[in-house]
């Protein structure tokens, strides 16, 4: 699935933003299977460009093509074709993690139980399987949240500044698994981050500022 | 592999209460119209029995007497202009006037002599077999029509209290009374015989004429006013019909108005109860639409949150739909058995009173089904409206 950004600028940062970015009011192609680093401080609009990609933001100039065509229903797309880890994670608090889990995954019946069950083994957090999110630690949800994001046979991953919360090792854990989905999926990936990282081997770093 | 029911996120922590008040509410007013519907075919067919005969009703009037009338200041009797009056009232539909003798009557049977009285009326309004109710000139016995009621009374208080048995209608026709006809020196002989039995004129009938002969060869004229007057009408309830007996001092014979009076009140408190359930019902989908629109606004996050994951709006509001249509199903299964019963109880009341046997209508049936369809249709659009 190969993405287009025409001249896309973000309504708030029409007065603002650098000639300079190699994103902002330019032609950019992301290409299917493409591994792409964003970097950015806070502010310049790296949670912005996900949600340009996501379609939760509309208020932009410029065009965003997917293979070609202006996207007109988001939903198929978000079930089944895009994966994303919010910066705010955006899980249901009164649920418990494998319910939130499962809500994704009954979308498509990507996995079958016993994968979740082994996701979450995989990731350390089987024994908060059940507990609800609310009661969870930030590092806690942030991996239930790589596992809701992994529930579906996406072709593009989107990761907002998505080991902010981890610690090394859980990090590590985090990086293998995304690493072997994507690879399975032979998807692309986009991860956004404060600095240059090297969670992952990039085609592609982008600046936005 | 387990899933996750999205009603069931959007309609957690949601008092239970709120939607079973809502559900009792759109039960009774969804019973009420139903049975109101039922309820008026099953009576309505059996108050409307009179009507059977090209679906008129018939009422016998006449002039209230009063204390003129009982000094001579006023007749009793209609002229020919109140006749024509009463003619061209729009609830009339035609009027019988009821010619009485301006002689004495005075019969003979069985030993026992009595005064009697003759009257006499088109034969449309006649409600018996007229085969035998001729007469020519030179006949001596007088064919006569009497009231059911005449009979009744005959049979189960005149003739007990005088120690005789009630006498059937058959053998009634077989007697034949010897009258004498007089007035002013003047007099004729006859034998009447009854021919026929009317419900709906309490009066003794003869061919008219006959009595026009009669009261020429005694009185000298023929009776050009008439003492009572019979109204062909479709609707004998009707207010207007109401107001210009009252208006003009007229009274009404036997029992028909009293069950008009019946069907009017019953009319009247089907009405009532039926506009009850209109506002119940309008009560119960404000509170059922307030409560859905209640359920997304509290939802809005969780909602946007589905949106997020991949869930199309329109899942969503079917999601809620389909709870909205399992309330509604058993609401609806709930009226329906209600209704059954009811009718049940109402058969069996009718069927022991001998008052008829009522049939369940489809259309009861209908009638919540139309409602609860309705209903969800308008919940779907304020979801669409909402949620998109």
């Amino acid at each position: 699935m190969e993405i287009k950004l025409l001249n896309i600028v973000p309504s708030p940062l029409l007065s603002s933003y650098s000639q300079s970015s190699l994103l902002w009011g330019k032609n950019v192609v992301l290409n299917a299977g493409e591994c792409i680093h964003i970097s950015a401080p806070s502010g310049t609009g790296k949670s912005t460009l996900l949600g340009v990609l996501y379609g939760t933001r509309t208020d932009f100039t410029g065009e965003l093509l997917i293979n070609d065509y202006p996207v007109e229903d988001w939903s198929p797309l978000r079930a089944k074709k895009i994966a994303i880890v919010f910066q705010d994670l955006e899980l249901l608090d009164d649920l418990t993690a494998l319910e939130n889990v499962q809500l994704k995954n009954q979308l498509t019946a990507h996995l079958s139980d016993a994968e979740i069950h082994a996701l979450f083994q995989e990731m350390d957090v089987q024994d908060l399987i059940n507990r609800k999110v609310l009661l969870l630690s930030r590092g806690e949800r942030q991996r239930v949240a790589i596992i809701r994001a992994l529930c579906m046979p996406f072709e593009w991953l989107l990761l907002d500044e998505p080991f902010s919360a981890l610690d090394e090792e859980n990090t590590k854990k985090a990086i293998g698994l995304i690493h072997r989905f994507v690879k399975r999926n032979n998807a692309g990936m986009l991860v956004s981050n404060l600095f240059k990282d090297t969670y992952f081997k990039y085609d592609q770093y982008l600046t936005i500022a | 592999m387990r899933r996750v029911s999205v009603a069931k996120i959007l309609f957690q922590g949601k008092s239970k209460s709120k939607l079973v008040l809502t559900g009792i509410g759109m039960l009774i007013s969804m019973l009420i119209i139903s049975s109101v519907f039922q309820i008026y075919s099953d009576f309505g067919s059996l108050l409307n029995e009179n009507k059977k005969e090209g679906a008129f009703e018939y009422i016998q009037i006449s002039k209230e007497i009063g204390v003129s009338t009982a000094l001579g200041l006023s007749s009793s009797k209609f002229s020919k202009k109140e006749v024509d009056r009463i003619k061209s009232q729009l609830f009339v539909e035609d009027v019988g006037e009821l010619w009485s003798n301006d002689f004495r009557v005075y019969g003979k049977f069985a030993g026992n002599a009595f005064d009697m009285f003759f009257t006499s009326i088109e034969d449309d309004f006649i409600d018996a077999d007229l085969d035998d109710f001729t007469w020519r000139e030179g006949q001596q016995e007088i064919p006569v029509i009497i009231s059911n009621q005449f009979l009744t009374i005959l049979n189960h208080a005149v003739l007990p209290s005088q120690g005789q048995r009630p006498i059937p209608k058959v053998a009634i026709k077989q007697a034949s009374v010897d009258l004498t006809l007089s007035k002013k020196g003047k007099w004729l002989k006859h034998r009447a015989r009854v021919v026929g039995f009317s419900d709906r004129i309490t009066s003794v009938l003869v061919p008219k004429n006959f009595l026009d002969y009669a009261n020429e060869a005694l009185s000298g004229s023929v009776v050009q006013d008439v003492s009572m007057v019979v109204l062909k009408v479709s609707d004998a309830s009707s207010k207007e019909l109401r107001s210009f007996l009252r208006a003009n001092d007229y009274e009404v014979e036997g029992e028909l108005p009293l069950l008009d009076n019946a069907k009017l009140l019953l009319k009247v408190a089907l009405g009532v109860l039926f506009a009850f359930g209109i506002i119940i019902l309008g009560v119960s989908v404000s509170l059922n639409l307030a409560q859905f629109q209640l359920l997304v606004l509290e939802n809005k996050e969780r909602i946007k949150m589905l949106v997020l994951l991949g869930y199309s709006p329109k899942s969503i509001i079917h999601s809620i739909l389909k709870t909205g249509f399992l309330n509604m199903g058993v609401t609806v299964l709930l009226v329906l058995l209600s209704v059954l019963l009811l009718f049940n109880r109402v058969h069996g009341v009718m069927v022991d009173a001998k008052l008829g046997y009522p049939e369940l209508h489809l259309v009861t049936f209908l009638i919540p089904l139309v409602i609860a369809g309705v209903i969800m249709f308008g919940v779907k659009r304020k979801l669409k409206k909402l949620v998109c």
